[in-house]
């Protein structure tokens, strides 16, 4: 056998472990929380009118 | 934004969990150029077999100015559309859901399909390299796999460490392009590298120009998966603009830099075929250390977009579910990483089936097609946008010059590839738009009922003019 075929060999042990601790994070996570809080994320907020409201409010706090 | 990780079922109830804004402009460099980069390594030299070295050098400024228009024209779009769906998002709030729906299977697939060829040229590099040092016969499988499987660990894992590591591994492949550069003396012609004796008129004439745009689009196609990250970039106005248009400089330098190493150590018919044609031009030198530089940057570079198309692939596919346009249950969001983690695991075996065809030409065909079809959605996109809110009427975080040169020009330019890629691949390019058409049928007679249609719009605009 040559460094090559171990080098291959490797990338099989190392692709199952990898994939079998995925596979195994994605059913503790999937049963250890609500799916409805897994699925609550929004899509990106609006940045530039968020920033605008922050500085109107930083601008009234100056002001007060 | 809710950080924390509930306790209670009631508490879980009233939180709500997000991706996290931790990048900055380097990473959407990182993003964008780690995606593109390999394009330098391999795949370009096929336009090289179809329209000899100088019809490649031709294309690829024709097609670097088709991607400049699309770095100005999605750097608006995307900066003042902060969404993990891109393009998607875009289409979604400017042009309308089946515009949106068939936009985020072209992410979905152009980035997938990018990902298994990347996958592949890591394999093709690993069994070149055996073969060079007398081991001939080596099976590229395990190398394939666990490029995709450690690869997808790490976007699993959290998008900051993901992107970080691609800038690392991006620089180390971009700075490989300029030691070859200096070891073969590239200023000095004659003395390592021959134009003048390898160089031919055009084998193919202009027609062969026109066919060598399919594949001069490798040079740069992937800069606009950049917008992928806006959801969790700290200042989208800012690290997105500066992120894709600094990329697009950086891809132009490496393009031209590319084409005229290689172009002056390779004959153009053996250019045009190579798998790996940077370390092939290396191995032409004949210099062990830049071939061992070379061999890195060639493996780095199909890492970095490995990594990156992973990253994409999973935030459009995660973004369309989100929105009902796919099933809901890849829209969760790891509590722990902060990452689209069931989409990411899902689009694992799609990466590995197509990297295990061993096909490379064919996949990079199916990239670079559905990319295309997302390139023409552009300027229609930036029209409408421009049109249903003027400027001053939304903020936004980049305003694009000479609007609308850039977006006709894009159009111009995507309808001559399309005549290219009919060119050599008419077939793949008839059977893709059937499925295209195929996707939006069931999309609009069965997927769009299950669509909540006002959850889905969530930029705070005022209502577009004409409306």
């Amino acid at each position: 056998m040559n460094i090559f075929q171990l080098l291959g060999i490797l990338c099989w042990i190392g692709s199952a472990i990898l994939i079998f601790w995925m596979v195994a994070d994605f059913f503790k996570t999937n049963t250890g929380y609500d799916e409805h809080y897994l699925l609550s994320s929004l899509e990106g907020h609006d940045e530039i009118s968020e920033q605008e409201r922050q500085h109107q409010v930083e601008r009234d706090e100056g002001k007060g | 934004m809710a950080d924390q990780i509930a306790n209670s079922p009631e508490e879980k109830k009233e939180e709500r969990i997000s991706l996290l804004t931790v990048l900055g402009p380097a990473h959407v460099w990182a993003l964008g150029v780690g995606i593109v980069l390999v394009g330098e390594y391999m795949g370009y030299n096929f336009s090289v077999g179809k329209g000899g070295a100088l019809g490649s050098l031709i294309s690829c400024w024709f097609i670097g100015l088709l991607y400049t228009c699309v770095a100005m024209v999605d750097s608006e779009v995307s900066a003042t559309v902060a969404s993990a769906g891109g393009q998607y998002s875009q289409a979604k709030h400017i042009v309308g859901p089946l515009m949106a729906f068939n936009v985020g299977l072209y992410l979905v697939f152009a980035y997938t399909m990018l990902e298994a060829a990347d996958a592949l040229v890591v394999g093709d590099l690993m069994v070149e390299a055996a073969a060079d040092m007398g081991y001939p016969g080596l099976d590229p499988k395990p190398f394939v796999v666990f490029t995709i499987a450690i690869l997808a660990w790490l976007n699993y894992r959290g998008v900051f460490m993901t992107l970080t590591v691609n800038f690392v591994i991006t620089a180390v492949a971009f700075v490989a392009i300029f030691v070859l550069f200096f070891a073969v003396q590239g200023w000095t012609p004659g003395v390592s590298v021959h134009h003048k004796e390898l160089l031919t008129k055009l084998p193919y004439g202009w027609l062969g120009v026109v066919a060598a745009f399919q594949f001069a689009i490798w040079y740069y196609l992937g800069i606009e998966g950049t917008c992928q990250a806006a959801e969790e970039v700290r200042s989208v106005s800012r690290a997105l603009p500066l992120g894709t248009i600094t990329g697009m400089m950086t891809l132009l330098i490496a393009a031209s830099m590319t084409w005229y190493i290689t172009a002056g150590l390779l004959p153009w018919e053996y250019l045009g075929v190579s798998l790996i044609p940077q370390w092939d031009a290396a191995r032409a030198f004949g210099n062990p250390v830049v071939k061992f530089v070379m061999f890195f940057g060639t493996l780095f570079s199909a890492v970095a977009s490995a990594n990156g198309t992973i990253t994409d692939a999973a935030r459009a596919w995660f973004a369309m579910s989100r929105d009902h346009y796919l099933p809901v249950w890849f829209g969760a969001v790891h509590p722990k990483y902060r990452t689209p983690y069931r989409s990411i695991l899902f689009l694992i075996p799609v990466a590995i089936s197509f990297g295990f065809t061993g096909l490379l030409d064919q996949v990079i065909t199916f990239s670079i097609l559905s990319g295309l079809l997302g390139y023409t959605f552009m300027p229609i996109n930036m029209f409408k946008f421009r049109r249903q809110w003027p400027l001053g009427t939304i903020r936004r975080g980049y305003v694009h010059p000479f609007h609308p040169f850039p977006a006709v020009t894009l159009f111009l330019l995507c309808c001559v590839t399309y005549f290219a890629t009919y060119l050599g691949y008419g077939t793949q390019l008839l059977a893709m738009m059937t499925f295209y058409i195929a996707a939006s049928l069931w999309f609009h007679f069965h997927r769009y009922k299950y669509v909540k249609r006002g959850d889905q719009f969530q930029m705070t605009w005022p209502r577009p003019v004409g409306y």
